[in-house]
């Protein structure tokens, strides 16, 4: 999970107890904490710093405090990799004995600047990396999903016969379209900055990609099972999109200074636990990462069905570990999918309200989202 | 790994359709997910099995190793009220042009869920998936050959009557198929085999 609160004011207060708390139960390294425990941190302060002495408010400042710990604790848990019940745990915070907590109620100035966190899933673009979306964030209110619409979509279906759909297909769409496209020296430069400056378009023709397929190998840092890149490479030479975007996603990790591992392919066989064994895409910088590009339109469904999948691809590849998911929208179409589009879709992965948190996906650890390579502009949101 | 005219990759192709929601969710998770178990036995094999709840999260109860038992998962779908999400995966049967049968393991994943995950009381429609992880049923594939018409004409029409047999007891309504790479080879109904 990767939430990115930016507390303020209280909630700035809230969000340093917050990451001691972290620190206590083993998840030090996860330095965004749920908008939850900011919220209950938030609170806690707030009910504390304005008790005044009142029993009955110090106790709920207490409640709050502890709130806020179970908050932290299934945040943390969910890091880790546990699944979480945090209805239970929150039932057990409420009916706690407070006496032993602490609440400030001694200190009596009322806090500056509003009582309450910012509780919006901050989406972190920075120019030439990918933006991040939370997994585990706010549920959707009915206004939102009012928004979202309904309606029956069909990727790219035409009634082409066999011959017209092969001739189409060897072709990516964007090939005519005169836009700016990588180049062996292009990746060279790029490779002497971890963040480029300029936004970079990536958008291979498959008669690109034998070139910049042994770029990505002469770089060094493109180790793996080169049986399943070399299958890649034919599929992207012959014009698969989502092909063309996964090596467009591996130019744009080396250009960033990663090392990727290619994941060999596993048939027919099934992990410890008995179900199907599912293959990984790739390890970057250690993570395991699944590349899922789509050129055409986003509709109100491939987010969510997308990040599903990947879950699925980590959570039964027997390898234990949690990973990453990253979107990746790509050509005319699907770049006119604005970031708040993607974000719904993403929230509606893990459900959250003031008394549950269920973690549906719990194998995806953050969900990333580039347009064209880069990360999304906030205006388009 | 590319297999001649067809090949395999995660959610190659996948079907959206929407369940209006009557009654006890559970109840009706639990009668979708008896449909598609009933309904796939024409396509392929259930391998795995797995429940989600709001209460104990994902993958809350499990089956695998093996033919999970239908009743089994029907029964613990319906006792628990709070139960979210339901994931199926399929080994599929296929006949080559010399009709003899392989298997694509774990070609087919199905899930069902509630549509809204916050709301109890939401009335949002169940929302089932069905991804397929080969192109095996699709005319012009990916593949080493890309001219699967042989094999396609043997077994989409298996499939796409598994798809309206699923639909139709289900009372579903049909969502966006996504099928990036196979234009003109599938749309709502299933694969387009001439």
């Amino acid at each position: 999970m990767f939430l990115a609160a930016t507390p303020t004011g209280v909630g700035q207060a809230a969000a340093a107890v917050i990451q001691l708390a972290l620190s206590a139960f083993g998840a030090a390294g996860m330095v965004e904490a749920g908008i939850e425990a900011i919220k209950h941190g938030g609170a806690w302060l707030t009910t504390a710093w304005t008790a005044h002495g009142k029993p009955e408010l110090i106790a709920e400042a207490s409640k709050e405090f502890l709130r806020m710990l179970v908050a932290v604790a299934v945040t943390a848990l969910g890091y880790l990799g546990a699944k979480g019940n945090y209805k239970n745990a929150l039932k057990i915070a409420n009916n706690m004995p407070t006496g032993s907590l602490p609440a400030f109620a001694t200190a009596g100035h009322a806090p500056s600047g509003g009582a309450g966190a910012r509780t919006g899933v901050a989406i972190g673009p920075s120019v030439g990396g990918p933006a991040v979306v939370g997994a585990a964030a706010v549920g959707l209110s009915d206004e939102e999903k009012a928004s979202l619409g309904k309606g029956q979509e069909v990727d790219g279906v035409h009634d082409k016969d066999v011959g017209e759909a092969r001739s189409t297909e060897r072709h990516d769409p964007r090939a005519a379209d005169g836009r700016e496209n990588s180049t062996l020296g292009e990746h060279a430069a790029q490779h002497q900055s971890a963040q480029p400056v300029v936004p970079k378009h990536y958008s291979l023709k498959p008669s690109d990609v034998e070139q910049a397929a042994q770029a990505m190998k002469a770089s060094g840092r493109l180790q793996g099972d080169m049986v399943v890149f070399d299958k890649l490479v034919e599929q992207a030479k012959a014009g698969q999109a989502r092909s063309l975007g996964e090596l467009e996603a591996i130019q744009r990790w080396l250009d960033n200074g990663s090392a990727i591992e290619v994941l060999p392919e596993h048939q027919n066989q099934l992990n410890a636990s008995g179900k199907p064994r599912t293959n990984p895409d790739y390890r970057v910088d250690g993570k395991l990462r699944e590349a899922k590009p789509r050129s055409d339109t986003l509709d109100n469904e491939w987010v969510k069905e997308t990040v599903t999948k990947a879950n699925k691809q980590i959570k039964n590849s027997g390898l234990s570990e949690q990973g990453e998911a990253e979107l990746q929208l790509r050509g005319p179409e699907a770049e006119h999918a604005t970031l708040a589009q993607v974000e719904r879709q993403v929230k509606v992965t893990s459900a959250h309200n003031s008394d549950v948190i269920f973690v549906v996906l719990r194998s995806i650890r953050t969900v990333y989202c580039s347009q064209n390579g880069n990360a999304y502009p906030t205006a388009r949101s | 790994m590319t297999t001649s005219t067809w090949t395999t990759g995660s959610g190659l192709v996948t079907f959206n359709l929407k369940i209006p929601q009557h009654g006890s969710l559970a109840v009706q998770l639990a009668n979708a997910t008896s449909i598609i178990l009933e309904n796939a036995r024409t396509i392929g094999n259930l391998t795995y099995a797995s429940l989600s709840t709001l209460s104990e999260g994902e993958d809350a109860v499990e089956w695998g190793a093996g033919e999970p038992e239908t009743k089994a998962i029907i029964r613990a779908v319906q006792e628990h009220t709070d139960a979210a999400r339901v994931e199926l995966t399929f080994d599929l049967r296929c006949r080559g042009a010399d009709g003899v049968e392989f298997v694509i393991a774990g070609g087919m994943d199905c899930w069902i869920e509630k549509g809204s995950l916050t709301d109890p009381n939401a009335t949002d429609p169940l929302e089932l998936t069905i991804s397929l992880d080969t192109d095996v049923y699709s005319p012009v594939t990916w593949g080493q050959e890309r001219d699967n018409r042989s094999l396609a004409a043997r077994n989409a029409p298996v499939f796409n009557q598994f798809l309206l047999a699923v639909r139709e007891r289900t009372g579903a309504s049909v969502g966006p198929v996504h099928a990036e790479g196979y234009a003109g080879q599938v749309g709502p109904d299933g694969f387009k085999v001439r």
